[in-house]
């Protein structure tokens, strides 16, 4: 949940002290895991723009100092795995493993894995984007996040079939148009029978020294910030004046290649099951 | 024996080489006999594999046709409530007389009037067919439809829209449920119908196929203007289909700088300006020609590849001999050629009523 009223900082502070009582609380009495045994655990996507809380129609400055503001903003994450400390992988099943966080939709944020078998996972992988043999897959396996006439609607070519990976739509005063408004729409999967751009990118996020405790009573959540000016930094200096809109083309690997960096471990919380 | 009596008009060999069983009732088929049988067996469809076509590209086994699949795909077709108005259906660009081309338009007329970027294409045999669009944009048939009905100048309608449309019809729920066993009617299902009424549409009964099939001959004229195509157009309008499906650049000049072709999609600049070889397949009923319908008629087709072909980065190297651009042709050759075209027209195909809007 967001907590839009407190500063940032604030909330930090709160989330923080009350997570160390949880992390040590669950540190002391976590029970070893069963192998035959399975929990839940939910991966937070919490957009941030640097140290401040993210929401639609505020303005922020980018790295090009150009201010902007959003009114769209929606990724797909996929193709998940889970790492434990003795380096076992487990990979979510891929039927199962596709997911879009979308601003505007709040429960979407926190991304729910069940049937997880009890470990204690210190690293989670994952795919922004769709990959390339789910996007040639037939119809009848582009379910849920994938159905184009359901929650992928608005993330779909289809004059070049292929999913749109990441989608960030706003304006900014800095662009010298009728409309000044700015349209990132990426994708691009490799293509069918001919190579294209491809804009597949996979993150590994390491959780630091506390792993996520997944128990058949404990599902913990894994608080992930992305950090939306990223988006305009890293690889390359987006600058909006220059150029408001990227979709398919060369130029749209320049902001996968930022964004593919936005993802941030912040922290987790071993907390007790059925308690989200 | 009920089925003997209407094999007396084709021989039991042909019909099973029709690309579609038909069992229609009785008194129909009876060569206007009077018969007062009457069978109560509905028209049947069945996807057959004519004897001279390869087997299809497309995995039927994932989306079996069965009767009330087609039905439902054909219903769709040719249903208004597909566009955001009630206006546009897929037959409304699409007409059977010319082979699901648009007759007598370079470029179609969408919702208000809007026009398409580019000319319709005949939709024939579209089970052995790789990608779609002039640019190959699309890699699989049932995915195809979301395009004309989300584009904003063809149907402009959403998909969630079009299917609540369905799911509060009377009509539709029945239908779906006698397609697929229940009145659910899902994105997967009603692409698939689509698909099922697509995939039907085979054209296999040209005087040329049953010249391929040993079972019609070519006249003289004919033969000697295949013997012309053979020589000079089947390096790309090759094989059974008259393509080789590949895209490329066969000369003409750029009206629309807008319209990359092929590099549309493979963002590379050596794709520029190439275009899928189209079918040629009752190509004498699908004018205007080209990818933007710039050519009216087969003699100006003919006269672009003898004197209109144009130099560029990406002109198809089969086009540059030496210093020589195009296809050299005499005007005799070029009537000879036409002769041979003309037999690739399916009047079965063309005038099937099972194909039609009921
Ligand atoms: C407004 C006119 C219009 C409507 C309506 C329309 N189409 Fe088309 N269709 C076209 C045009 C134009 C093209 C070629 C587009 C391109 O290549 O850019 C095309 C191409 C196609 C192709 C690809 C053929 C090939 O060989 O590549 C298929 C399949 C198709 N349409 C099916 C449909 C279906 C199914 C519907 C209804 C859901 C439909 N069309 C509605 C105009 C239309
Ligand atoms: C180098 C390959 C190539 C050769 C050789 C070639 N064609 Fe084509 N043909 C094409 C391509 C590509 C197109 C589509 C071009 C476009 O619309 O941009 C086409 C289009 C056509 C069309 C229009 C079809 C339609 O549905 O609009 C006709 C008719 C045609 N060719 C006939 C011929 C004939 C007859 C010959 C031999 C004299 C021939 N072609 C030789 C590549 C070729």
């Amino acid at each position: 949940m967001k907590q839009l009223f407190l500063s940032y900082t604030l909330r930090a502070l709160i989330v923080a002290t009350v997570f160390s009582f949880f992390s040590s609380c669950s540190d002391d009495h976590t029970t070893a895991p069963d192998a035959t045994k399975t929990g839940s655990i939910i991966l937070e996507f919490d957009n941030v723009a640097g140290d401040d809380e993210f929401t639609f129609n505020k303005e922020y400055t980018n790295a090009a100092g150009e201010k902007f503001t959003t009114t769209i903003l929606k990724y797909y994450i996929s193709n998940i795995s889970l790492v434990t400390t003795s380096g076992t992988v487990y990979t979510v099943p891929q039927d199962i493993s596709y997911f879009l966080v979308d601003e505007s939709v709040p429960t979407s944020t926190k991304v729910k894995l069940s049937n997880i078998p009890e470990g204690d996972y210190k690293e989670v992988r994952y795919t922004v984007g769709v990959d390339s043999v789910r996007s040639t897959m037939p119809i009848e396996k582009r379910q849920g996040a994938l159905d184009m006439s359901g929650q992928g609607k608005d993330m779909y070519w289809e004059w070049n079939s292929g999913y749109i990976f990441f989608k960030m739509e706003g304006s900014s005063p800095a662009i010298n148009e009728v409309e000044n408004n700015f349209r990132f729409h990426i994708g691009g999967f490799g293509g069918y029978s001919a190579q294209t751009i491809n804009n597949i990118k996979t993150v590994t996020l390491s959780m630091g020294t506390t792993p996520a405790t997944v128990r058949s009573d404990i599902a913990p959540e894994v608080h992930i910030l992305a950090d939306i000016l990223r988006v305009f930094s890293g690889n390359r200096t987006i600058e909006l004046a220059k150029n408001p809109s990227y979709m398919f083309s060369r130029s749209s690997v320049d902001i996968a290649n930022n964004y593919m960096n936005m993802f941030s471990f912040d922290h987790v919380h071993n907390d007790a099951a059925h308690s989200h | 024996m009920k089925f003997i009596r209407p094999f007396r008009c084709m021989t039991a060999q042909k019909i099973l080489r029709l690309s579609f069983i038909i069992i229609i009732p009785f008194a129909l088929l009876s060569c206007g006999e009077t018969d007062t049988a009457i069978n109560q067996e509905p028209e049947k469809i069945e996807f057959i594999i004519p004897s001279n076509f390869p087997a299809p590209v497309y995995n039927i086994s994932r989306n079996p046709i069965t009767t009330d699949g087609f039905i439902l795909g054909r219903t769709l077709f040719y249903d208004g409530i597909l566009s955001r108005d009630g206006t546009i259906s897929c037959g409304t660009c699409h007409q059977q007389s010319a082979a699901f081309a648009h007759a007598a338009h370079d470029l179609s007329h969408g919702i208000d009037d809007q026009l398409t970027l580019r000319n319709t294409p005949a939709l024939h045999n579209l089970a052995w067919q790789k990608e779609f669009f002039w640019d190959g944009g699309v890699g699989d048939l049932d995915l195809f439809a979301i395009n004309p009905i989300q584009a904003h100048n063809e149907m402009d309608e959403t998909l969630p829209n079009v299917l609540n449309k369905l799911r509060q019809s009377a009509k539709y729920p029945p239908l779906f449920k006698k397609a697929f066993g229940s009145d659910s009617i899902t994105l997967e299902r009603f692409l698939k119908a689509l698909s099922q009424f697509q995939l039907m549409c085979i054209s296999s009964n040209s005087k040329f196929d049953k010249y391929q099939r040993g079972e019609a001959s070519l006249t003289a004229e004919e033969m000697q203007g295949k013997t012309l195509f053979d020589n000079k157009c089947t390096s790309c309008h090759k094989g059974t289909f008259f393509t080789d499906l590949s895209y490329r650049n066969n000369g003409l000049t750029i009206r629309n700088k807008a319209d990359s072709g092929r590099a549309k999609i493979t963002l590379n600049s050596d794709h520029l300006y190439q275009f899928k070889v189209p079918s040629l397949r009752n190509i004498t009923e699908t004018a205007p020609y080209m990818h933007d319908g710039r050519f009216s008629s087969l003699e100006k087709v003919l006269d672009h590849y003898d004197k209109g072909v144009k130099d560029s980065p990406t002109l198809d190297p089969l086009l540059r001999q030496g210093t020589i651009l195009g296809i050299p042709l005499t005007a005799e050759e070029k009537r000879l050629i036409i002769v041979f075209l003309a037999t690739l027209k399916d009047d079965t195909f063309l005038r099937n009523r099972l194909l039609s809007q009921q």
